[in-house]
């Protein structure tokens, strides 16, 4: 037992020492594809139910009720609380009713809430500053994220707001004037994140300062009172917890015939976030969707990829009289010493790369403070690594055995089929697009795996182009009577998809460099006989782009109508903008120049060897 | 010699030498080789395993570039010819026949045979004509549509072989040829190596069988990269078998 | 050759003396063109007065001989004695080591002119086995030679071998 472990690990070791080149191409393919799998698990945190995240930590309400002053009360406005006792009263007593209504589990509130501008790193805001009590609140307790909760003399900022502006705890912000410590910032589900909050309070009272580029911050009560203004009165808010919360909005309806309140349900408010996740979160969603994609696709190239050269090795190993488990067992070991490395490189990556796409996802609970890489994801990219491993280990072990040991050898179990349209059409051709044809023609299932992988790759690359389009004729958010410098919210969604499309093109590029090595190394021995003939580097090099461009062609087409039904999947039936013709064009172009460029490569290596090595290199 | 003395040679080689490797492990697989091979001989070079002999044949049909010496083919010298210009040399002036065949697996018979014409930018059509005259000389006109895993080691070595001559090489390099035959298909490749010689083409052949050698007309032992001897086999033929192997009945 | 194989060729079935020829000719091929008619009469006739053959009948088409009881008996022990040639190498061996010891000659020129000679036996008996159609009788018996000429050439190469050892001791 022992030697014969011993001998396996000879084996391995001896066939990553003599192609070195082939086992750095598969540990890069098989770590690209779990940074791929890292990448999307950490994206499903953020984009799984994110709302539904929140909600539960932060005991969302299922309604937000504030009381709204009647249109026609434009009389003299109340200049402070002690002198609008008499609508104040009757604010409340609306509030109140409602909390004995008929379903309300629970509540907390009524707080008061006041519309100071907010000053902070040259910004003027609009702020919707709600007074609460240090102590924890039965409903709506938003999360901290940094810092702590309310404490005399500080506010704290909901974290969309803070991160649009720019601010840390510690800093300063000015409210109407006056300098207020950010002792903490906080996520809540009880009203849309910035700049929409505006859309979940009663807002009607203030018509001068319209606008809806306002975020939510906390502070103490006295505080919040102590910032309403005449012309900008002191509100309510108050959240409550029904039986059930699937009838909060038939609980809306019910109480809305009240003019005197302004209701919102949970579902509400999670539309409203839903809809601001466009672009943010659209982005990403798609972005994972794709990463996913591309993992497979590479997936199968690398196993697809060795097979050939896996099966001969097999006979040869049967034929010094190894029995089939040993070989079994030595493939295993070698793809799994691959595997498991190429999965630590991965993961590594994607730990990295993981928050610089997912930190800058909207105000909520999933995207930030817990670790962007969870101990399941690790479980998922090893067990993934693994399974790579086991199959590409098992396919060539069944074929082998099924074999006979001198076919395996001789690897003439497969026996290409011929493809008579393909090979009439090839020799109108001149010889080079002939060679590759045939080539191409011959190998039916290496073609089909190119066609996929570059069908992602396209697909992935018209979904970004997508995106960017769709951004560059959205319109713009309203923007504030108080200037900001730039949208920060466009702003943020540009890094987002800039992060992205660079991972998302580097790993499609990872996955055309591999599936044009798989293509190469199958090809090595008729490029060297062809070689051996007389055909030149030329020759040769175009003949192997022929037989990778050919499969490409029709995946680059599909990948255009299939990158904007990912993009309209991903955005709930939203309209797609078609990114424009040129673009589309560049992208076809430049996928399949990359390809034909790339192909050039291995041929060209190949050339600086003379062709027996080829030849020679056919039974090692 | 069954050609005319004062015609140049087809091959010459002079102090030709190829070196693998370096310092402590540096290998003369060709040692200092001197060789006239004239147009129209057959020349066989023998040996046993590791002697250098294929590399030798390797380097006479720009497979590889020899580390020093001069070699001169067609009166053209060829040692220093760029990669382009031994891919040109191997595709018109040189006829391979491999003892593992080296067909492409993916192309039929006639698809192999067409290879080194469409290599050489000739039409389609006329490569498939030349190539199902070749298929019709080596006697698998019926095979041209099989894919070489449906053929026999002896089929495939005669595509191998028809192939080897699509552009009319003057010069036909066989290594082992019939090493991976049986006897009755290496009788068929002798054979066709037979009418090939006496149509005029110039053949070197390298093997360690003496049966093979001895089909030539002039042999050359090689040993250690070097030539030890060398036998001239058309010289002194004795007249009807019978005088020497004869059978007589006891009188 | 034992003149059991004229015998053993009448086994078949009774035949003239030209008949014979020919099967010999067809088994033997171009090995067959040394032995002349007249041996093979001669065979007969002694076979006869042997008793192992008769002669059966004297028609247009010459004498028909056939095979005894006596001959069938000697056919059949013919066909399970498994005697063999000697192989004759003790000569050439002999001719190395005198050349040796009395410094007549070098062996290894020897081996060498002999080689040489072995090599071109063999290109004839191989030419003459190409020459055969295929599943003829007498290529196999060439091929046969041409092993037994193999084995000897690679024998030679152990001489010289051997010999070139001995001398550079």
């Amino acid at each position: 037992m022992l030697g014969r472990t011993l001998l396996a690990f000879r084996l391995v070791a001896a066939s990553l020492r003599r192609r070195p080149v082939e086992a750095a191409v598969t540990l890069v393919a098989i770590a690209a594809t779990t940074t791929t799998l890292t990448l999307g698990l950490a994206l499903h945190g953020v984009t799984d139910h994110p709302y539904e995240t929140t909600r539960a930590i932060t005991s969302g309400p299922d309604v937000v009720a504030m009381p709204t002053s009647s249109p026609t009360t434009s009389g003299p406005r109340i200049s402070s609380p002690k002198a609008g006792s008499a609508p104040r009263t009757n604010r409340l007593a609306a509030l109140d009713d409602l909390v004995h209504a008929e379903g309300v589990v629970a509540h907390s509130g009524p707080y008061p809430v006041s519309f100071p501008t907010m000053q902070v790193n040259g910004s003027k805001v609009l702020a919707v500053a709600e007074g609460r009590s240090s102590r924890r609140a039965a409903v709506d307790q938003p999360y901290v994220t940094e810092g702590t909760w309310v404490r005399t003399g500080g506010v704290v900022i909901e974290r969309s707001f803070a991160e649009e502006l720019g601010v840390d705890v510690g800093d300063k912000v000015t409210l109407d004037g006056r300098s207020f410590p950010v002792v903490g910032i906080a996520v809540t589900a009880a009203v849309p994140p910035y700049p929409y909050t505006v859309t979940g309070v009663a807002f009607d009272t203030l018509p001068d300062i319209w606008s809806q580029a306002t975020g939510l911050i906390w502070t103490t009560e006295p505080i919040a009172r102590s910032l309403a203004t005449p012309s900008v009165p002191l509100s309510y808010m108050l959240n409550l917890k029904l039986a059930d919360p699937q009838r909060a909005s038939a609980f809306v309806a019910a109480h809305s015939a009240n003019h005197a309140l302004y209701l919102e349900s949970w579902q509400y408010v999670r539309k409203v976030e839903s809809q601001q996740m466009l672009p943010f979160q659209r982005g990403l969603l798609i972005g994972s969707a794709l990463l996913d994609l591309l993992a497979v696709a590479s997936l199968a190239v690398i196993v697809g990829g060795r097979l050939a050269e896996r099966t001969r090795r097999v006979g040869l190993l049967k034929a010094v009289g190894a029995t089939p488990r040993l070989v079994a067992g030595v493939l295993l070991l070698e793809y799994l010493t691959l595997a498991l490395l190429g999965a630590g490189v991965g993961l590594a990556v994607g730990w990295f790369a993981a928050p610089l796409i997912a930190n800058p996802g909207a105000g909520l609970v999933g995207s930030v403070g817990a670790p962007p890489v969870t101990p399941a994801d690790v479980g998922w990219v090893v067990a993934l690594a693994v399974a790579v491993a086991g199959l590409a280990a098992w396919i060539p072990s069944v074929r082998a055995a099924r074999t006979s040991t001198t076919s395996a050898l001789a690897d003439s179990a497969r026996i290409p089929k011929r493809r008579r349209l393909l090979v009439g059409a090839a020799s109108h051709l001149p010889t080079q697009l002939l060679l590759g044809l045939r080539l191409a023609a011959r190998r039916p299932r290496r073609m089909i795996l190119t066609l996929v992988s570059v069908t992602v790759t396209m697909t992935t690359i018209v979904s970004v182009l997508a995106i960017h389009a769709h951004e560059s004729q959205a319109a713009p958010i309203p923007r504030s009577v108080f200037a900001i410098p730039v949208n920060p919210n466009t702003r943020n969604t540009d890094a987002v998809l800039l992060v992205l499309t660079v991972v998302l093109v580097f790993l499609s590029i990872v996955n055309a460099v591999v599936i044009t090595w798989a293509t190469s190394v199958d090809s090595k021995q008729p490029l060297g006989v062809a070689r051996a003939l007389g055909a030149t580097t030329r020759q040769v090099s175009a003949g192997l782009s022929t037989a990778l461009l050919i499969p490409s062609l029709p995946g680059v087409i599909a990948g255009i109508p299939l990158g904007l039904l990912l993009v309209k999947a991903a955005g709930h039936g939203s309209s797609v903008t078609v990114p424009s013709g040129l673009w589309l064009a560049a992208a076809c172009i430049g996928i399949l120049l990359g390809i034909g460029a790339l192909s050039s490569i291995p041929a060209r290596i190949e050339a600086r060897r003379p062709p027996l090595d080829a030849l020679q290199s056919e039974l090692t | 010699m069954s050609t005319n003395g004062s015609v140049a040679p087809l091959v010459v080689a002079r102090g030709l030498r190829k070196e693998y490797g370096s310092g402590e492990g540096l290998v003369r697989a060709v040692d200092e080789v001197d060789l006239e091979v004239a147009a129209g001989e057959a020349l066989a070079v023998m040996g046993p395993s590791g002697c250098g002999k294929s590399t030798l044949l390797h380097l006479l049909g720009g497979l590889d570039r020899p580390t020093a010496g001069e070699l001169w083919l067609g009166g053209r010298r060829i040692d220093r010819l760029s990669e382009r210009g031994l891919a040109q040399l191997r595709r018109d002036d040189v006829g391979f026949v491999f003892q593992a065949f080296h067909l492409m697996d993916e192309l039929t018979a006639q698809e192999n045979v067409e290879l080194p014409a469409l290599l050489a930018g000739r039409s389609p059509r006329a490569a498939r004509r030349r190539a199902r005259e070749l298929l019709d000389d080596v006697g698998l006109s019926d095979r041209a549509g099989h894919l070489p895993s449906a053929l026999s080691g002896g089929q495939r070595q005669r595509v191998a072989i028809a192939r080897a001559l699509a552009n009319e090489p003057e010069l036909v390099l066989a290594d082992e040829p019939t090493g991976n035959l049986d006897s009755v298909a290496t009788l068929e490749v002798l054979r066709l190596f037979e009418t090939l010689h006496t149509s005029g083409l110039t053949l070197v052949v390298v093997t360690h069988d003496e049966r093979i050698a001895t089909t030539a007309d002039r042999l050359i032992s090689m040993r250690d990269g070097a030539f030890v001897d060398e036998t001239r086999l058309v010289d002194g033929t004795r007249g009807p078998l019978g005088a020497l192997f004869g059978v007589e009945l006891e009188v | 050759m034992q003149q059991e194989v004229v015998l053993a060729l009448l086994a078949k079935e009774p035949s003239t003396g030209s008949q014979l020829r020919a099967r010999l000719n067809d088994a033997l091929g171009p090995l067959g063109e040394a032995m002349n008619d007249g041996q093979v009469y001669v065979n007969l006739s002694r076979l006869e007065k042997a008793g192992f053959i008769a002669r059966e009948t004297s028609g247009a088409v010459g004498k028909v001989y056939a095979l005894t009881p006596a001959g069938q008996d000697r056919v059949a022990e013919w066909l399970t004695e498994v005697s063999w040639p000697k192989p004759d190498l003790a000569e050439f061996h002999l001719k190395l080591v005198a050349a040796a010891e009395a410094r007549l000659g070098d062996p290894i020129g020897i081996v060498d002119a002999q080689r040489r000679e072995l090599l071109r036996r063999l290109r004839e008996v191989g030419r003459a086995a190409m020459a055969e159609p295929q599943g003829s009788k007498a290529g196999l018996l060439l091929e046969g030679i041409v092993l037994r000429l193999q084995a000897d050439l690679r024998w030679l190469e152990a001489c010289e071998r051997a010999w070139t050892d001995r001398r550079n001791r």
